[in-house]
């Protein structure tokens, strides 16, 4: 797993940076919680009687006022949206920069197959999100004991476990489509990222537009809908692993047959 | 090798040490970090023999890879080609960027390694190097190789450069080509009958004449422009 390792290096800026704001984030949301709770009673009535707005965000599913409704609704804006970005920026980059670093000449003049670069960069990309995932969630959980409050574990381990899952199906999806990519894929990315967040807002706004959970990650990893029905929609969840594993192939098909460039 | 590309790359590549002109790296590592990558990648440690060949060219290997200079990323290539001890060894342009001094060693290198039992291909535009490094040359037009033999057999094969001075008169003399008027002589190569340059100066008053084996420079030149015996 040298490629892997060499992988895992080069990111750990990128890894530091994003893991820092997404738990910073995390940890101020967690820790103002205290000081809102005395005013959340009619401001979790509010919260939830916003229309549209809070049937866009969901918080017309939990009750603002406790902390799992609160913690639900601030870790899918922060986490949700933030992971999904640096998982789509961490595996869209992944095999697009060996070509738009010129170092592709480098790497395949060594004895290493097709294959095992992506079986190590794939792998390099999920360990990442996976130490984002652990990071966030330590520094979580820190943020929860030090606020002294009972922790609702089972609805905050379900909402980052979703979460993992999402950017585990990002990094199949972008992983996928770096394959077929020679530079530009940061933009492709964040887009990717940015549209799916939103296709999301709009199934929970139209019943019409319901559909639309079936082709974005943020369907199952609604933090609100898991803490209200205190699972996730395995269904959903089984859908998204699949769209994970035909990006990861399709990277496999892709990346065997490339005249990659040095 | 014995081998067969494509069904064998793995194993021929772990035989192969290859430098590309234009040696990049991944940005942010220091020179050490790419040296151990690359044995990594092969799944070897040649820690010793980086560490000797970094010594040889003058290399340090703290550096960060964007800190260098082309000449500098030039030698990371060149450890990261050599420091596996490969069969076979395929150099792109491997001087350029190099100083004199730095060059010699490298050279110096290449002949050790060649006495130790490798091969080694290596491509370059400074002609003169191949005339003084190499056993056997190709010359490759268009993708085509066109000839390829020993150095010295591809300077017998091409034409001679001959300087004359005298009051001579060279125009019926079929081959002549480059022909340049030097005082009250001419400078030329040839590439015609051999006998028939000397029957053409045996009709004239000549007071000086040399009949030399071109450079390579001019016998690529002369598969060039000619496009070689064989065209």
């Amino acid at each position: 797993m040298r490629l892997a390792r060499h992988e895992l290096r080069q990111g750990r800026t990128a890894l530091l940076v994003w893991a820092a704001a997404i738990s910073f984030l995390m940890a101020v949301c967690v820790l103002l919680y205290p000081e809102m709770e005395g005013d959340m009673g009619e401001l979790g009535d509010m919260f939830s009687s916003m229309g549209s707005f809070s049937e866009a965000f969901g918080m017309d599913q939990v009750n603002f006022g406790t902390l799992e409704g609160f913690y639900a609704v601030e870790c899918g804006n922060i986490l949700g949206l933030g992971g999904a970005f640096y998982a789509a920026l961490c595996a869209v980059t992944m095999l697009e920069k060996e070509e738009r670093g010129h170092t592709a000449e480098f790497l395949l003049a060594h004895p290493i197959s097709r294959r095992r670069i992506l079986l190590e960069k794939l792998a390099a990309s999920l360990a990442q999100v996976a130490l984002l995932n652990g990071a966030v969630l330590a520094v979580s959980l820190a943020a929860l004991a030090g606020i002294g409050n009972e922790v609702p574990w089972k609805g905050i381990l379900l909402v980052h476990l979703a979460y993992f899952l999402l950017q585990a199906e990002l990094v199949g999806v972008c992983f996928g489509i770096s394959a077929f990519l020679r530079r530009g894929g940061m933009g492709i990315g964040l887009g990717i990222a940015a549209v799916l967040y939103f296709l999301q807002i709009i199934a929970n706004l139209s019943q019409e537009a319901g559909f639309l959970k079936y082709i974005t990650p943020f369907g199952y990893a609604d933090g609100t809908k898991i803490v209200a029905d205190g699972r996730l929609d395995l269904g959903l969840v089984a859908l998204g692993m699949l769209y994970g594993l035909l990006g990861a192939l399709a990277a496999d098909w892709e990346y065997g047959r490339k005249d990659i460039q040095g | 090798m014995g081998k067969e590309i494509g069904k064998e790359n793995q194993e021929i590549l772990r035989e192969v040490g290859y430098l590309p002109s234009e040696a990049v790296f991944y940005q942010g590592t220091r020179v050490r970090d790419v040296l151990r990558l690359s044995a990594g990648l092969r799944k070897m440690d040649c820690r010793e023999e980086a560490e000797r060949l970094c010594q040889r060219l003058g290399l340090d290997g703290a550096k960060k890879v964007e800190e260098l200079s082309f000449g500098n990323r030039k030698k990371v290539g060149i450890v990261c080609a050599l420091q596996h001890s490969p069969r076979l060894l395929i150099l792109d342009e491997p001087t350029s960027g190099l100083d004199p001094l730095m060059q010699r060693e490298f050279f110096q290198i290449l002949k050790e390694r060649n006495e130790r039992g490798t091969t080694i291909f290596l491509s370059s535009h400074i002609l003169s190097e191949i005339q003084r490094n190499c056993t056997r040359a190709a010359i490759v037009r268009q993708g085509r190789m066109i000839a390829c033999d020993r150095v010295e057999a591809l300077a017998q094969a091409s034409a001679k450069r001959v300087t004359v001075y005298g009051d001579i008169n060279i125009s019926k003399l079929r081959g002549v080509r480059d022909l340049q008027q030097e005082g009250d002589g001419f400078r030329f190569l040839y590439a015609g009958d051999i006998n028939a340059l000397l029957r053409a100066l045996a009709g004239h008053p000549v007071t000086d004449v040399s009949i030399a084996e071109p450079d390579l420079e001019e016998i690529f030149m002369h598969y060039y422009l000619e496009g070689g015996a064989g065209e």
